[in-house]
């Protein structure tokens, strides 16, 4: 029996699983001169059946245990679990500084988990990093 | 939305980065190495007072034997061993993930942790990933209500049995538990009937061989793993020395180039002050 509960297996025609290039300006693909040339290329082909699936993966999971919550419970309880949710985002530091959403894990259970997140590509052993200034701009919707 | 001054930083976890570049480096005529398989043959059963899991120990690389004494039964927790088919890599990063999540969660219940959570964090896993992570695994255990067998395939379904069989000797392993697989056996009747199904898979099965290990799971008391409990395969002695005597070759010119030692110096290197990080996500 199936209640329309949206999956965590990925479905293509969903908004947020879509590959759509951010920030784009004319003509649908990113800004040449901010971007720089052939930017869109790589964006277009998805390089793998997984990587659309775990790039949104815990947000899918999110929809569909609020809308199992919602069938069961009535619609306050998705409400208040994500506006507590909300809550941990609003906190917090710049966008360049380091955070260790410790108020989000403890809400979503992540804090007693270890998975793949906490092994590979770590954010303190990456190597790449942006200049804090344009980091700040593209946050607020300068850049 | 990459730009230069704001690189892409990628998700932690899985990066598909060269994903693209093997499809094209594939497309061009040099295909990836291929991971090694187990081929293998893993069984379980339950007897009066546990369960019994058996595990041959080949190790192969399409068709040549890559490790003649690989450890298939890999530990979970005290009262669990999970044996694994399929990609080696997938197996033992598999289970060693799902051991510390039942580490955590035993620190943080108290309790000693119930077999079908780690099945259902194991199944929860492989679904995750679609079965691209090739593990296939037959998890054993005893817990509070009792010995359990489960069977988990690499799309992340699971059947929970009284005997289970995986890989490609599972069909040789199956027959024999299927003769003679009967409830409530002894511990000696359970060894023999594992061994001889084992040993059904190492000499009917190319993909399986060497040597037969076995873990014991009781009710009460530690778990016993017997690694090579018995030796299927012993390779041949040698009849005769096959060495030849030295002054057999003759030697026509003889040059020695002395190495000399200019100098000698030691750095004593301190260690680094690092701080303790702080958690991430």
């Amino acid at each position: 029996m199936s209640f329309g509960l949206p999956s965590v297996k990925v479905k293509a025609e969903h908004d947020a699983n879509v590959c759509k290039p951010v920030h784009q300006s004319l003509f649908g693909v990113p800004d040449p001169m901010v971007a720089g040339l052939g930017s869109t290329r790589n964006k277009l082909a998805v390089a793998h059946p997984l990587q659309v699936s775990e790039k949104n993966y815990h947000l899918n999971e999110e929809k569909m245990n609020m809308a199992m919550l919602r069938n069961i419970q009535g619609l306050h309880a998705p409400m208040k679990l994500s506006m507590e949710k909300r809550f941990t985002n609003k906190i917090g530091r710049l966008p360049f500084l380091p955070s260790s959403n410790l108020q989000c894990d403890v809400l979503t259970g992540r804090y007693l988990d270890i998975g793949f997140e906490d092994i590979l590509n770590v954010p303190e052993l990456r190597e790449v990093a942006g200049q804090p200034h344009a980091v700040v701009e593209r946050s607020m919707g300068l850049l | 939305m990459a730009s230069v001054l704001l690189p892409e930083v990628s998700a932690p976890g899985f990066s598909f980065e060269n994903c693209q570049r093997n499809a094209f480096l594939e497309h061009k005529g040099f295909p990836a190495p291929k991971a090694t398989k187990t081929g293998t043959t893993i069984v379980g059963i339950i007897y009066a007072d546990g369960v019994i899991l058996g595990a041959d120990t080949r190790a192969t690389e399409n068709t040549v034997v890559s490790d003649k004494n690989c450890q298939k039964i890999h530990y979970l927790a005290a009262n669990m061993y999970c044996c694994g088919a399929g990609t080696a890599a997938d197996t033992e990063m598999t289970t060693q993930t799902v051991a510390s999540q039942l580490e955590l969660q035993r620190l943080h219940t108290g309790r000693t942790v119930p077999v079908e959570t780690a099945s259902t964090l194991l199944k929860r896993m492989l679904f995750r990933y679609q079965g691209h992570i090739g593990a296939a695994l037959v998890l054993g255990g005893v817990d509070r209500s009792g010995p359990h067998i489960y069977c988990i395939y690499p799309h992340g379904s699971v059947d929970k049995l009284p005997y289970a069989t995986m890989g490609s000797g599972s069909l040789a392993a199956m027959a024999v538990f299927e003769s003679r697989w009967k409830p409530n056996m002894t511990e000696e009747e359970g060894k023999k009937l594992v061994r001889d199904a084992i040993a059904a898979g190492i000499f009917n099965d190319l993909g399986s061989g060497s040597n037969v290990d076995l873990c014991v799971i009781r009710n009460s008391g530690p778990a016993q793993y017997l690694r090579t409990y018995e030796e299927a395969n012993v390779k041949g002695k040698k009849q005769g020395s096959y060495r030849y005597t030295p002054g057999t070759t003759a030697v026509l010119k003889t040059k020695v180039i002395p190495l000399e030692v200019e100098s000698v110096s030691v750095q004593q290197v301190q260690p680094m002050e690092v701080e303790p990080s702080p958690s991430r996500r």
